[in-house]
């Protein structure tokens, strides 16, 4: 650190001193004679330049040091920081790249300030929403980039009112990448939320349910529930099948469901044959499952009480 | 003891006593103090108290050009700054007397 350097820290941090003027008036001079000396650091010769400043405040007396201890003067201590970094080159390439950035902080600011606007009339969220809110935002964005142009020759009115725009810029940004987070969360807890699907696990899903009696005849009608009595639904739309709505809308726990396209092929792929209800079923749910026998089995008489054999299965 | 916290007591009137020897500016004052004996004396500290001593009307001070370094702030003693020496001296004279025979008795 140059005595320069160190000597606007010493400012820096004495800041707020009422005799501040009076007390460093020939500190350049003091401390150039002391660099002049030796070829060490001003930094480990006199110690970090906010500790010089509260000792020299504590000689001269005015302020007792427990108050000046206590007293956060971020401004100074900013000042104080930033002259310190700008002897590192990393820092002084990022800090002069910063102005660069300027213009772009305008339009953002803009932006962000018109989004609390709309958000005020009801009309916010990450995007505008319509004409208006785009009408705006073009508005703010022209506003605020016209300001920036023109702050720095600034008045302490202007100051006040860029340091409040900039301010409530920051927290409409972070107020907006939560919005911006958490809607991300939603979309994935939505996604992640099962769904009551009925599943086998020898099969890769199920959209439809074909029910058969002790003796192999297919059922049809068959109302079915989980145990907590709620209906058990599949969703033949995810395998690219479509319920038959012909009949009205269906019943979706009343299997098997009549699918468009089984119909079309009354054998699915395993070669099981496909019982759907030739006829609309009566509107609302029956209590019991109603089987209908199959045709093979119903033509032949039963003349014995011995149950009749499975001719369905036997082909 | 920390002797740094009795020379805050008595850093005005070794201020005082270099400059009564000689006019000094700031950094030859602390160079002299310490070469006095007084290692611990805060750079800080004596650059505080020159400019309140000069602030009180006790000293004076002149710029002298210098031709190998900066232009340098001497400070020296107006006839206010002398008055406070002796009256101070004095206080510390008998302050230390008093606390020489307190030692003494205790030993």
């Amino acid at each position: 650190m140059t005595p320069d350097q160190y000597a606007q820290a010493v400012r820096a941090a004495l800041a707020d001193h009422p005799e501040r003027d009076e007390l460093l008036e020939d500190l350049d001079e003091h401390l150039a004679e002391i660099a002049a000396e030796t070829d060490q650091p001003l930094e480990s010769r006199l110690g970090p330049p906010e500790a010089y400043a509260e000792e020299l405040a504590a000689a001269y007396g005015e302020r007792p040091q427990r108050v000046r201890r206590r007293r956060v003067d971020p401004r100074g201590w900013a000042v104080g920081a930033h002259t310190r970094l700008m002897a590192q080159a990393p820092y002084r390439s990022f800090a002069g790249f910063l102005p660069e950035l300027r213009p772009g902080w305008w339009v953002l600011r803009g932006y962000l300030l018109a989004m609390v606007l709309l958000m005020v009339t009801d009309n916010g969220g990450l995007v505008p929403g319509d004409v208006v809110g785009w009408v705006v935002v073009a508005v703010a964005v022209w506003a605020s980039v016209w300001f920036g142009r023109r702050s720095g020759r600034g008045r302490r009115a202007g100051r006040v009112v860029e340091i409040t725009a900039n301010a409530l810029a920051v927290i409409a940004l972070m107020a907006g990448l939560d919005l911006a987070a958490s809607a991300g969360d939603r979309t994935q807890v939505a996604v992640a939320r099962p769904e009551v699907w009925v599943r086998n696990a020898s099969s890769d899903g199920v959209y439809n349910i074909k029910p058969y009696a002790k003796d192999g005849t297919p059922l049809t009608d068959v109302y079915l529930y989980d145990q907590d009595g709620n209906p058990l639904i599949t969703h033949p739309e995810r395998y690219g099948h479509t319920v038959d709505r012909s009949c009205g809308e269906p019943i979706l726990n009343r299997y098997p469901l009549p699918l468009i396209d089984e119909r079309a092929v009354p054998r699915d792929h395993r070669g099981m044959p496909s019982p759907a209800p030739s006829v609309c079923p009566a509107p609302g749910p029956a209590a019991t499952p109603a089987a209908t026998p199959d045709p093979a089995v119903t033509v032949r008489p039963v003349p014995s009480d011995t149950p009749a054999p499975s001719p369905a299965r036997s082909r | 003891m920390d002797s740094s916290q009795l020379l805050k007591g008595v850093l005005d009137l070794a201020v005082l006593a270099v400059l009564k020897e000689r006019d000094g500016y700031g950094y030859d004052v602390v160079r002299r103090l310490r070469e006095a004996g007084l290692d611990g004396v805060g750079d800080a500290s004596v650059y505080g108290t020159l400019r309140r001593l000069f602030k009180a009307g006790a000293l004076t001070s002149y710029v002298v050009a210098s031709d190998e370094g900066p232009h340098r702030k001497y400070y020296g003693l107006n006839d206010v700054g002398r008055g406070m020496y002796a009256s101070s001296a004095r206080t510390w004279a008998e302050f230390s007397a008093t606390m020489a025979s307190l030692l003494k008795e205790a030993e």
